[in-house]
């Protein structure tokens, strides 16, 4: 009994309602949300295992399908450098004279159904040819010019029967060697482009639910751990949304987490590429050149995973606190 | 302060835990709720804490009709209570120092002003050293009075305590019975329910039985 103090006075002076100002509320409200970021962090590196690996899960669920999407940009920026469709590549004989190739195209520059004439002479072709192939040498050894002059037009008329008809016409001059339209691939290859980009996009919402998936399974475990407590301060007055607070930051910690890493992955994997693209382009006389993800692409995966985490652990604790309601 | 007006809480079952109840405490009073296990005492209590909603009848605390408070109005109905719960219900992945500062937490204290308040009612129940212990080291005892320094910590206007001396020995019955009391004194209305009869007989105050759900007797 001696222990306990009969102190009466000073608690009738404690007794005083706590009241809380606008200014002590909002501070207040700082206060605990940097406490809970905190205990979250600390909780979330006391066993930092389990949540690398987690983290881990979501990268790679994350990095698939923003890897794929900029794969697929990438094609598309290179098919858009070709999306002249309506041009014909003329080949010309290596036995003319320049000359001669000056006179035919001058007679191309008078026909009414061509928008565009583009002369690239064998000499210059040459020396894009040296340029970029490396072959250099061998072509110096050579005594003469084995490259044809080429022309590229482009026809008014861009449907394809038309196109095939003046590709057979201009093939039938006979300073023309070859005439090549490229229509038909292109149009082949950017029909492909929109099946696969609609294959990723699909991907992408599969994906999308699977990061939501164990997000949610992981603050579910979280939340049946912490059982107690949330009981115990729901009986003490405490809000819903103080209750989903920590659980919210412990989703956002995951998703936003899971997305930096997932970032990480997906430059590695760019900057590993590079170089050999780069070589390959070379050899295809391109000066194409690998683009990573973006700030807006990095922005957008990194707000992905923040929203996934937060409805994942949103929904995890708003299907337990449902539970607690009073009937 | 809390005011029952023919109160019945019935279960899906057919089953009804109390039946027709109907009182009412005033502001400062010191009120034992007693009966044998099963009559109904918990019951009350959850009424009141708002854990469960009358199916018939009125409740009303602190001048407020429970029945009109929705999902957003409990938390600040809850606040301004203070629970002894019969099994402590204390965090054991804490100290004894965060286990109290829970309901400042939650109520909004400023850290600095919880920390002074923590050890206010820490040095009430005479457990002042025991700080920074875990309170699963702690003894029955010691950890039913934390449970009680938690209880009043922000200084509720309503102390709710069930089965506070459950499992406590005489002695130290008589001293959570005095904190009680020294609470009561500074203008807590305070609701103990207990079957412990000796006890209650002995601090002499108002008290309410019920048997099977009814109230039966009321002196």
């Amino acid at each position: 009994m001696s222990e306990l103090k009969a102190s009466t006075n000073t608690a009738r002076r404690g007794a005083q309602q706590h009241r809380l100002t606008q200014q002590n509320r909002r501070s207040q409200w700082r206060q605990h949300h940097a406490q809970v970021a905190k205990d979250c962090l600390r909780q979330l590196l006391s066993a930092p295992v389990s949540t690398f690996m987690t983290v881990l899960v979501l990268a790679v669920a994350l990095a698939l399908p923003s890897f794929l999407f900029s794969a697929l940009s990438n094609v598309s920026r290179m098919s858009d450098s070709w999306d002249d469709e309506n041009k014909i590549s003329l080949y010309l004989q290596t036995s003319l004279s320049d000359q001669q190739v000056d006179n035919f195209v001058q007679r191309l520059l008078l026909r009414p159904d061509l928008i565009a004439i583009d002369l690239i002479d064998s000499s210059q072709g040459l020396l894009e040819f040296k340029l970029h192939s490396g072959l250099g040498e061998v072509m110096d050894a050579l005594e003469e010019n084995p490259l044809p002059a080429v022309v590229y037009v482009l026809a008014k008329d861009s449907t394809e029967k038309g196109l095939q008809a003046l590709t057979d016409e201009l093939k039938a001059f006979p300073e023309v060697a070859q005439a090549v339209l490229d229509l038909s691939w292109i149009k082949r290859f950017n029909g492909m482009l929109l099946v696969m980009e609609r294959a990723v996009i699909a991907l992408s919402v599969l994906l999308a639910f699977a990061v939501l998936l164990i997000i949610g399974n992981t603050i579910r475990l979280n939340v049946a751990s912490r059982n107690e407590e949330i009981l115990v301060s729901k009986l003490m007055g405490a809000t819903n949304s103080w209750v989903r607070r920590p659980f919210l930051y412990s989703g956002v910690f995951y998703g936003v987490v899971g997305a930096l890493l997932a970032l990480l992955i997906i430059e590695a994997s760019m900057l590993v590429m590079k170089t050999p693209v780069l070589q390959l382009a070379q050899l295809y006389n391109s000066d194409f050149e690998l683009v990573g993800l973006g700030i807006i692409g990095s922005l957008v995966l990194v707000l992905s995973g923040l929203s996934l985490g937060l409805l994942g652990a949103m929904i995890s604790v708003n299907k337990f606190l449902s539970k607690l309601e009073p009937k | 302060m809390i005011n029952f007006d023919a109160v019945s809480k019935g279960y899906a079952a057919g089953f009804e835990a109390i039946t027709d109840v109907s009182f009412n405490i005033a502001p400062g009073e010191l009120v034992f709720l007693t009966g044998h296990s099963g009559a109904g005492k918990s019951t009350v209590l959850k009424l009141i804490m708002l854990m469960e909603r009358a199916s018939r009848g009125s409740v009303q605390v602190a001048g407020k009709s429970l029945a009109d408070m929705g999902v957003k109005d409990i938390p600040l109905h809850r606040q301004q209570l203070g629970v002894v719960f019969q099994n402590h219900q204390l965090l054991f992945d804490r100290s004894v120092f965060d286990n109290i500062a829970l309901p400042l937490r939650i109520c909004g204290y400023d850290a600095r002003d919880a920390a002074r308040r923590v050890r206010a009612a820490l040095d009430k129940v005479g457990l002042l050293t025991r700080e920074k212990l875990n309170p699963q080291v702690l003894s029955t005892g010691e950890q039913q009075r934390i449970g009680i320094a938690r209880a009043i910590v922000h200084k509720p206007k309503i102390l709710l305590a069930d089965e506070p001396t459950g499992n406590l020995d005489p002695q130290l019955s008589a001293e959570v019975m005095t904190l009680f009391k020294q609470f009561n004194q500074v203008g807590t209305t305070v609701l103990i329910a207990s079957h412990d009869l000796s006890l209650i007989r002995r601090m002499n105050c108002r008290t309410l039985t019920l048997n099977k759900g009814r109230l039966v007797d009321d002196v």
